[in-house]
Formats: C-alpha cells, structure tokens, sequence
C-alpha cells in the first residue's frame, strides 16, 4: 500500500496506535467521573505551555507535560476545597493559558505554523523522537491505571465507600488527574489540544451505550478508538485534510452511529 | 457488662465550620455479638457517630477502642452508609460491587483471587441477592440494592457491621425477613451489628442495646423492657430526644460525661 511507503505515514500510524491504547482507558475515568471540562481545561493549559516552550526555544511538548501537570495538581487540590469549585479553577487557567498562547503567537509570528499543528494535530510533524516519547507516556499511563485498577474502580463508583475501607482516595485523585495531564500531551501531536477531549470522551461514551460492565466498556472503548484513529489518519492522508479533525469528525460519527443503533436497555 | 467489642471514651466531632458539635462527650460500650440500635431525631448525629466508629472521620476529643478476636489486621469494621453515595451510571455488576468490600483487606495494588471471588458469592448469598450476580446495580430496586450494599459490607467476614438505616425504603415483608437475618447475623456469624433506625418497633423485637443519640449519647442496656407500655413510658422518659432538636438537659449536659442511664 502506498500509504505505507512514506516515513511520517508510518510514523503516524505507529503514534496513532499507541495513543489508541491509552486514550480509551483514560476516557473511560474521564467519562465516569465526570471530567470532560476538566480534560479540556487541561489540554488548553498544555497549549499554553507548548507556546511558551516554542517561544523561549525550549522542547514545548517538555514546557506542555510541566503545563497540564500543574494544571492536574490545582485542580485535584481545589476539588478539596469548598470555596472553589474545579469548575471555576479551569475556567480561570484555561482562559489564562490560551491568553498567554494567543500573545506569544502574535509576538513571534514565525511560530505559527508549528503552534496550529499542536491546536489540531499535525501528523507530518511526528519525529522519531516523537515516537519514544509517547511510548514512554503512554507505559507511564498505564502502568499507573495498572496498578490501582481496582482502587480506580472504587473511586469512580462510590468514592466515600473508598474512604470507609480506608484506600488513600485523595492520593488517588491525584494520579488520575496526573495520568489524564500526560495522556493529554502525549495526544498532542496526532490529534491536538483543542480536539483532544473528544478521545478523552468519545470512546468510553461509544462503548458504555452497548456494554454495563467496566471490563468490556473499557475493551470496547480500546476498539473504538483504534478503528477511529487508524481510519481518521488513512482519511486525512487520502483527502489530505487535518488529521485530528478527520479522527474527531470519524470518532462522532461512529458514536451517533451507535446511539442510532444501539440495544434499547436502560441505561440508568 | 464487660465483653465490650468497642469502647468510646469521651469522644467529639464538630463539622467544619459548624457552631456547635454534631457530637459531644460521648461515651459508650458496645457489647460483642449484640444487636446495637442507635435512634434519635434527624441530624442528632446519628450517621456522624458512626462514620466516627467505622474510621472515616477523626474524633476531636476521646477516643475509641476496638477489641477484635478475629481480625488480625485491625480491620474487623463493615460499613454500610445511609445514603449511598454510588455513581448509579457506573457500568458494574453486583458481584463486583460486593467485591469491593474486599479490595481493604486485600490491599493496593494486589488482584482479585479465587478466594475473594468465593467470599463475595458467599455474601451475595446471605444477603439473597445470589441470583442477581451478574446484573447491572441500576437494574435493582432500592430494597435489593440495599441488600448489596449490606453484602458488601460483609464479605470481608468482618466483627462489627455497622448499618446506617438499612432498612429504610422497604416494605413491612421485606423488612421482617430482613431484621429475621439481622437476627441470625448475630447468632450463627457471632457479628455484633450496629443499626441506626427510625423504626422503633423493631427494637425491642431485635435490638439487646439501645443508644438514644441527640448530639450526646444516652445507652439502655434493656430495650425489651420497652415493648407496648413501656416503649410509651421510654418515649416519655426522653422526650426531648425525640420531639426537640435541643439537648436533653434533664439526662445529659452538653458535653457532658459518661450518660448510661440504667434502667
Ligand atoms: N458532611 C457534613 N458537613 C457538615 N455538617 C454535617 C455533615 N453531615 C452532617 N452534618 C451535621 O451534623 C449533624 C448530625 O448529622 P447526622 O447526619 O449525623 O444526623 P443523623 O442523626 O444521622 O440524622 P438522620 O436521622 O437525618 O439521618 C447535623 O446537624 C448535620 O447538619
Ligand atoms: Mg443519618
């Protein structure tokens, strides 16, 4: 096949590939934890950083994981607070983020073309370096979930009941929001910062329509998402058009596909 | 009165930012393999003391004493909440919920075995929702999923189960065989069982103490002394705990001492 001669289409579909296997399993904690906005907020504050990083020269995807992780830790800690809700913290810092981005790019205008490509996803972008540094994220990722699937599992259905059998919920909330600021990153390049929350709910939104099991939801988000991102890359290769969008675009329209189709059971 | 499983000396808890405390000075014994009824008027502390007892918040003052004989690792409590704070959305199976009650004991980071599959089926058989395994907890009525609940509480074969009105929501059926388990909870498992209840008919029939709980904490050691006249002459007696939200100043003064009135 032609579309696998060339270097970044391999490269892409490698990079699209590892991010088909961690963006369905955080999407499935997103989904039910109600984190969507906070995933956005994220995201947005990770393009701030990637601004700064292109700005000052430094790696911005380096400047972009310090960005989102920060962002993950003040939210985690606001989420304590009574006062604040995480709702109003992301509005401020991603507002914020977005405003710093939006002035760097207007002070040094060659940049642009790079920043649009972590907005939106810019696939002939992906190095090899690239590569190894998704690969990298994405085992942190899921090494993480790995660990503390089961602690996860609590948090997500009855946090309080958490605390009753006296698992560390709060340190738990912590890393689950650190994993989704790296996942974020790590998508940044295939799919881009603004379009990276649609993979962040999406999938586990598709799946939990056919499946009441977190197992298979979670399986069939992994599916999902790999057809979506694979078929999303082939398409922007073949009508030459952005590859985050064509993945997005892709990814919506298989989930209203499937709420069409989808088993008329109950879902609450 | 001596075999007491749990022991609170003294203990308080204000919310923060609360004027006054939820709970104050109390002190009291729970005696092992005994049916422990809490009642008391609504938001006398009722929930609070137990969330103190299962550990998920920290007395201010006094302290409170375990006794286990079982459990080596300290962990003999099972809780069950009176409002289940589950994300009703969240794709799970009851048998999994049930298994969460394990995943304490078991510890982080380590997987769900043969054994903890078995004792959750187990559970799930005392509480009568065995044949309902496999099916998506949303898809239960309040009662059933109740009973998970309560499962849940016991599958890691803990001391002390403690019950924040378990049986509201049910209906008068459900509710006697439910307290008729509760009975054998007690006798064949040997639990001692701690059971806040608005229903104050079933506790002469199942409760061997009872705690009036209005901020401080009076305990009976005979509620089958309050059956028909007498649950009239109980309710008189303390009044105030049941009719006001104030304090009982006759029985008890804020943050006063060690209140067992013997009957
Ligand atoms: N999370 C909380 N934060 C602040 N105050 C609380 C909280 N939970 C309970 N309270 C307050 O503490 C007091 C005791 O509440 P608690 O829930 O223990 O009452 P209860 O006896 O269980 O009542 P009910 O019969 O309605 O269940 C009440 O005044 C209540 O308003
Ligand atoms: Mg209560």
């Amino acid at each position: 096949m032609e579309i696998l001669e060339y270097t970044f289409m391999q490269r892409a579909l490698i990079i699209g590939a590892l991010v088909s296997l961690v963006c369905p399993v955080i999407s499935f904690f997103v989904v039910n934890r109600n984190l969507g906005f906070i995933g956005v907020g994220i995201s947005h504050t990770a393009f701030g950083g990637a601004a700064l990083g292109s700005f000052l020269g430094a790696n911005p995807v380096g400047v972009a994981v310090v960005f989102s992780f920060t962002a993950a830790l003040i939210v985690a800690r606001v989420s304590q607070s009574r006062k604040i809700s995480e709702d109003t913290a992301i509005g401020i810092m991603f507002s914020v983020a977005m405003a710093m981005g939006a002035l760097l790019i207007g002070l040094k205008k060659q940049y642009t073309v790079d920043l649009f490509g972590y907005l939106f996803g810019n696939i002939l972008a992906v190095t090899s370096g690239d590569i190894i540094a998704v690969a990298a994220m994405g085992a942190v990722v899921l090494g993480v979930v790995a660990l503390f699937f089961k602690e996860f599992i609590v948090m997500c259905f009855d946090e309080e009941y958490g605390r009753s059998l006296k698992l560390p919920m709060d340190a738990l909330r912590y890393a689950l929001l650190g994993a989704i600021a790296v996942t974020v990153v790590m998508s940044m390049k295939v799919i881009g910062i603004v379009l990276i929350s649609a993979l962040l709910v999406l999938p586990a939104a598709t799946a939990r329509m056919w499946f009441n099991d977190y197992r298979a939801v979670i399986a069939a988000s992994m599916v999902y998402t790999f057809f979506t991102v694979i078929g999303g890359l082939v398409v922007s290769y073949y009508l030459n058009i952005s590859s985050g969008a064509s993945i997005v675009l892709l990814g919506a329209a298989v989930f209203l596909l499937s709420g069409a189709v989808r088993p008329r059971r109950s879902r609450f | 009165m001596s075999d007491a499983i749990v022991k609170a000396k003294g203990i308080s808890f204000s919310y923060d930012g609360a004027a006054t405390p939820a709970i104050a000075g109390v002190s009291m014994d729970v005696e092992r393999g005994q049916v422990f009824g809490m009642v008391g008027p609504n938001g006398g502390g009722k929930s609070t003391l137990l969330k103190l007892v299962a550990g998920l918040i920290k007395p201010e003052e006094g302290q409170i004493e375990f006794d286990f004989r079982r459990s080596a690792n300290g962990r003999g409590v099972g809780y069950m909440p009176q409002h289940a704070s589950a994300n009703w959305r969240f794709p799970i199976k009851v048998i999994d919920v049930i298994l969460m009650g394990m995943y304490g004991e078991l510890g982080m980071m380590k997987r769900v075995g043969a054994s903890e599959r078995a004792a959750a089926a187990e559970a799930a058989e005392i509480m009568e929702v065995g044949d309902m395994s496999s099916r998506h907890i949303s898809e239960l009525s309040g009662g059933q999923r109740q009973r998970v609940f309560i499962a849940r509480a016991l599958a890691a074969k803990p001391e002390l189960l403690l019950l924040d009105e378990p049986a509201a929501g049910m209906d008068a059926h459900s509710q006697d065989s439910f307290y008729a388990l509760i009975e054998r909870l007690r006798d064949d498992l040997g639990l001692t069982i701690i059971i806040v209840t608005h229903d104050m008919g079933v506790i002469p029939r199942v409760c061997n103490q009872v705690a009036c709980v209005n901020v401080n904490v009076v305990v009976h050691d005979k509620p089958e002394r309050l059956t028909c006249p007498v649950t009239e002459g109980f309710i008189g007696e303390h009044k105030e705990i049941f009719l006001h939200g104030d304090i009982p100043h006759r029985v008890v003064r804020r943050g006063g001492e060690v209140s067992e009135v013997a009957d």
